[in-house]
């Protein structure tokens, strides 16, 4: 730019040199054969301009158009804070798949009128390979009286004494319960 | 092509921003967005904030974010139109004095090319008149650098919040699970944007600057015009912003379409794998996935949709104050022209038709910078999409 600015100059001081030589010529052939040379001037002004612009290493003028380029730790650090809303998510999502499947449980388990489940727990599988995440990885059946809202109520805090049921139907509810859900028996549990 | 490529974009706009609802998940949406660190974005809106007090007042990121969640702008369209006209109508008492100035300024050129034949020699009063059109030139030259400052400050104002949104959008883009496009897509973006506001600054706006110049001068000489090398000149110069449009678009069109393309792959992947290998459970987590990617999309497109209303309001207060100029030249040109003065209507008109360039340079970026925001609005949707 600096070499169009310098052009400009000379052409700007040209055109005022153009109208004082206008001002102080006398009328005649004179004015034209002036007017002429500075039309020739300005023509080798540009050419000039033209041929320096024409040496200069374009590269390396070029260099102030990368100004300002991004550093790979803003990438990352974008990255990161991605991944973190991205787990944030991720919980959000197990928690509300987690709930609704103990509440799936539970219904299915409401089915057994011989057993009274009182709350459902489920524990899922966190590694994030495919095919894992989000996998069932234990069932706990919780057996008694329903009292109210049975989510708020804590494992283990019912009575220690079992109730009177029959070992047997709560065998059989928790086959029922791993194979429905392709679980073995060993990964349905029952807590009184 | 550029046409079909904003054709493109704005498709994709149209149809990749969907109605915003945060009622679908709420508790998640409002997670989210308290989440995000907004101090950037915040401190960038301020300037403009600065700038448009008066005319449109509790203009607040956050507050925005939250109003476009609901469905509302926040403004009315009838809210907009005044507080423009209110601008536009202060911009235009202030640029009056120079109005005044040109008019008398021209008023004495004429009148001393027309009393020349009264003095004994016509070379006083054409050496009077070279100088008060050399004054008139002064100022106008002073004026354009005016309009020229404000906008290479519009578009330095744009590139700050624009880096100020990137991390946002980009961080919202990996909550929705683009990390490939996000990764991908910002050096690219950053490069882009970087390099269109520095060819803008350091070449469009000078190459528009000296065509001004030569073409203000080549009417003080009769018969000794340069107008054509100013005409060259803003060829040159629109022709550059010409190209870079271009460039970016198809930059950012082809890069974000491929990115969403292989993210929308990997996501049918994962969801697949979900589905197949979690028996009976596994449609009941990824619609929970889903839920939640949804919320996330939600807040991402609303922060989108307040940073595409920010941009759009970042140029239209400085393009106001640019078109202003624009008027005053024309009108200046226009009251001149009776007067039987013909070059100084020229010369006031060719600034006039610069300043119209600068207007041109700073509204394109601004649709550059649109597009780049509604882009990566956009991307999230495809990416979801495609799942």
């Amino acid at each position: 730019m600096e070499t169009l600015q310098s052009l400009v100059r000379e052409l700007v001081i040209l055109v005022i040199l153009a109208v004082v030589l206008e001002l102080l010529l006398p009328e005649g052939d004179l004015r034209r054969y002036v007017r002429m040379v500075l039309g020739l001037l300005i023509i080798v002004a540009v050419l000039q301009a033209a041929v320096s612009f024409w040496n200069r290493d374009l590269a390396a003028d070029l260099s102030w158009v990368t100004l300002g380029q991004p550093d790979r730790a803003g990438t990352r650090e974008i990255l990161r804070e991605g991944e973190r809303l991205w787990q944030v998510g991720q919980t959000r999502a197990l928690d509300e798949y987690e709930e609704g499947l103990a509440r799936q449980i539970r219904a299915l388990a409401g089915l057994n009128q011989e057993v009274p489940v009182a709350d459902v727990r489920v524990r899922l599988e966190e590694g994030r390979a495919v095919g894992e995440f989000g996998r069932l990885k234990e069932v706990i059946l919780i057996l008694g009286v329903q009292h109210g809202d049975a989510g708020d109520v804590p494992v283990g805090a019912f009575p220690a004494a079992e109730p009177a049921v029959d070992p047997q139907a709560v065998a059989r509810l928790r086959g029922l319960v791993a194979d429905f859900y392709g679980l073995t028996r060993e990964q349905v549990s029952v807590r009184y | 092509m550029l046409r079909g490529l904003c054709v493109g974009l704005l498709v994709i706009l149209l149809f990749g921003v969907p109605g915003l609802c945060w009622a679908q998940a709420p508790d998640a949406g409002d997670d989210l967005f308290h989440e995000l660190d907004l101090r950037r974005v915040d401190e960038a809106v301020g300037v403009l904030r600065a700038e448009v007090d008066n005319a449109l007042p509790d203009l607040d990121f956050k507050s925005l974010v939250a109003s476009l969640a609901r469905g509302e702008l926040g403004y009315t369209p009838g809210n907009l139109a005044a507080a423009i006209w209110r601008y536009f109508f202060k911009e235009v008492l202030a640029s009056a004095a120079l109005l005044g100035k040109l008019v008398v300024l021209a008023v004495i050129c004429a009148v001393l090319q027309n009393i020349s034949g009264a003095f004994e020699k016509s070379t006083t009063s054409r050496m009077a008149y070279t100088a008060v059109y050399l004054a008139l030139i002064t100022i106008a030259l002073g004026s354009f650098v005016i309009a020229l400052n404000t906008g290479r400050e519009a578009i330095e104002n744009m590139v700050v919040f624009m880096h100020a949104m990137l991390p946002v959008m980009l961080t919202l883009l990996c909550a929705v699970g683009g990390f490939a496009s996000a990764a991908l897509i910002h050096p690219v973006i950053v490069i882009v944007m970087n390099a269109a506001a520095n060819v803008v600054k350091n070449v469009v706006f000078p190459l528009i600057f000296f065509s001004a110049i030569l073409g203000m001068i080549s009417h003080l000489a009769t018969g000794f015009s340069l107008s054509r090398l100013a005409d060259f000149l803003r060829f040159v110069g629109l022709g550059i912003m010409g190209v870079l449009t271009t460039v970016f678009l198809g930059v950012l069109t082809i890069q974000g379409v491929a990115s969403a393309v292989t993210e929308g792959i990997a996501f049918r992947t994962a969801k697949y794998a979900s589905q197949a290998f979690l028996p009976i459970v596994g449609k009941m987590f990824s619609d929970a996935m889903e839920m939640i990617v949804g919320s996330s999309l939600l807040v991402k497109n609303a922060v989108g949709l307040a940073g595409l209303v920010l941009i759009f309001l970042m140029a239209l207060f400085p393009l106001l104050k640019i078109i202003v100029l624009v008027f005053i030249y024309k009108l200046a040109a226009a009251l001149v022209q009776p007067l039987g003065e013909s070059r100084l209507s020229e010369c006031l008109n060719t600034l006039g038709n610069s300043i119209v360039a600068v207007f041109g340079v700073v509204a394109t970026c601004a649709l550059l910078f649109f597009f780049a925001l509604a882009l990566m609005a956009g991307l999230g949707n495809l990416t979801v999409m495609l799942r």
